[in-house]
């Protein structure tokens, strides 16, 4: 009798307590745990590498770019860096609604944090690279407003820098500064531009040439700013590793519902586009907020795609240190401009979000709560009213929860 | 040796008929999974047989991948196409797709070598490829489901 107890009893061991230590916190499933392991920073892997800058890693490439990253003196007016918009103690963003460099810009700035893993830069991606990307606030009239000329002179004529690009590049091509106008850029007003284009091409090209390798050292930099980790990606770890009554300890009741609702792909749909360790699926999508007219006109990627094609800066184009079947993006670009192109912008990260508002790429929302109600009720009206988003329909309480964990995967949460 | 009734034969063909019946239905329905295991797909007027599967053998997520396509005619010999190209998009999203695949290669027997397909949502995508034989124009559909 008792020893029939016994190997009931263990028997009962054996199957039951596995199950008890197993069992997660919050009624989350062993699918909810396979979602949150594919948003945590495990998930996340090294940076992919990018053979179109062939300095992309090297170490000496990431100190002259964090040099220059933060040298205001590539501005027009000495006032200005690249760190003026991209705060470091800011996850990299201004806190601004608009960018603001010379000018008021008309798009919020984004985080750089885990810009290395994406295919396209720019709420629009306009461009399909770091260092392509890197290049155009030196001369972009309202950002850091100085001219390519301008930029590669004030490189090739500091020591330091001199050094560094010869270490990087070999030696720089001689340029004749007396008879440059510093002011020469194919972008900006018509008085600038003629200056650009009266240049002989080859003197266009030495140009070009290093202002690319500018951009490829600013995104050696760059890439060595990866995501830290936060407060959910240190509750996933605890998951995986069984640990769930430590894990159970990090959360609060109200965190875990909000946990359940961003995997309950029935009651919200947020895991559509951010998803992923980046909570981004680094695409575009109309989410109904494009400006079709008025004076902050913007069509998002729409225009983006035409720009990217275009841009002589691309992995395809002269300055790229690629082979053209290395260019997986631009190679399979979706040229297919459909209708939900007209207004789309490129999904962006959830992480970080006690750090990078005003949200939207431009900046309309100034808090998570405000964003909660664009999504509880989407425009349905005119160009605005086509869009992919089905209302968000919480109760207060889960709302709630949702936000706490947004808050979750905040750099200070 | 006994004779089988031929109620019993016309029976037995009826069975067979409604068994082969949903047997073809099973490989020409759009298969909704991810197609690890390969989906079968019988072009919309019936010109194309295709076994179409991802090359890792689940499609990853956010990554740009290739898969191959094996065309056969109706009596199951290999299609050496004019031309073959993919579009599609997640209808439920009423979007197209984030890239455009590319045929890179052709691996003969029928089979081809598609590049650059990107998918970066979960859920229901489409996939219609168009397929053009020497003097026959047709397109093939399948619906892959990308769950965790």
């Amino acid at each position: 009798m008792y020893r029939r107890l016994a190997s009931l009893l263990f028997v009962f061991v054996l199957i039951v307590a596995p199950l008890a230590r197993a069992e997660l916190p919050g009624n989350l499933t062993q699918r909810d745990l396979r979602i949150l392991q594919s948003l945590s920073l495990s998930a996340l892997g090294p940076a992919p590498a990018n053979p179109s800058n062939r300095v992309a890693d090297d170490e000496r490439a990431v100190e002259m770019g964090k040099a220059l990253f933060f040298d205001t003196a590539l501005s027009v007016d000495g006032s200005l860096s690249c760190a003026s918009c991209h705060e470091p103690d800011k996850a990299f963003t201004d806190g601004k609604r608009l960018a603001e460099g010379v000018a008021t810009t008309a798009r919020n700035t984004p985080s750089l944090y885990g810009a290395a893993y994406l295919d396209w830069l720019y709420w629009d991606g306009r461009r399909d690279s770091l260092w392509s990307q890197a290049l155009i606030p030196f001369e972009a009239p309202s950002e850091m407003g100085a001219s390519r000329v301008a930029v590669v002179q004030r490189v090739l004529t500091d020591p330091d820098y001199q050094n560094d690009y010869r270490a990087l590049f070999s030696s720089p091509p001689e340029l004749d500064w007396n008879s440059l106008p510093d002011q020469a850029t194919p972008i900006g007003d018509t008085a600038r531009q003629n200056a650009w284009y009266r240049l002989p091409r080859e003197t266009q090209r030495k140009i070009n040439r290093v202002f690319a390798n500018i951009g490829k050292a600013l995104e050696a930099y760059q890439r060595t700013l990866q995501p830290p980790e936060t407060r959910f990606d240190r509750f996933v770890q605890a998951l995986s590793e069984g640990e769930t009554q430590r894990a159970g300890q990090m959360v609060s009741q109200k965190e875990l519902l909000g946990i359940k609702l961003y995997t309950d792909t029935e009651r919200t749909q947020c895991l559509q586009c951010h998803n992923g360790p980046l909570l981004s699926n680094g695409g575009f999508h109309n989410i109904g907020t494009g400006r079709f007219s008025g004076k902050s006109m913007d069509y998002g990627r729409v225009f983006g795609l035409q720009a990217v094609l275009m841009d002589e800066f691309n992995c395809l184009g002269d300055y790229s240190d690629a082979a053209p079947e290395q260019c997986d993006a631009l190679n399979h670009v979706s040229q297919d401009a459909h209708q939900t192109l007209h207004g789309a912008f490129k999904t962006p990260t959830l992480r970080y979000l006690d750090q990078t508002g005003p949200y939207f790429h431009d900046g309309r929302f100034d808090s998570l709560n405000a964003v909660l109600d664009y999504y509880a009720d989407p425009p349905t009206d005119g160009r605005n009213g086509i869009h992919e988003l089905a209302p968000l329909d919480l109760k207060d309480k889960e709302r709630s929860a949702l936000e706490a964990f947004l808050r979750m995967l905040g750099q200070d949460s | 040796m006994r004779k089988t009734h031929p109620e019993v034969i016309a029976r037995r063909r009826v069975f067979e008929r409604l068994f082969l019946a949903i047997v073809f239905l099973l490989s020409v329905t759009a298969v909704a999974d991810d197609c690890s295991e390969g989906c079968k797909v019988v072009s919309r007027d019936g010109h194309f047989h295709l076994v179409a599967r991802p090359v890792p053998e689940k499609p990853p997520l956010r990554e740009y991948h290739d898969w191959t396509v094996e065309v056969q005619d109706v009596n199951g010999s290999p299609v050496d196409l004019a031309g073959l190209s993919v579009t599609g998009g997640m209808p439920g999203h009423g979007h197209g797709l984030p890239s455009q695949p590319k045929v890179n290669e052709y691996l003969g027997g029928g089979r081809y070598r598609i590049s650059g397909f990107l998918f970066n949502m979960h859920g229901e995508w489409t996939l219609r490829f168009h397929l053009a034989g020497q003097n026959l124009e047709d397109v093939a559909d399948l619906t892959l489901t990308l769950d965790y």
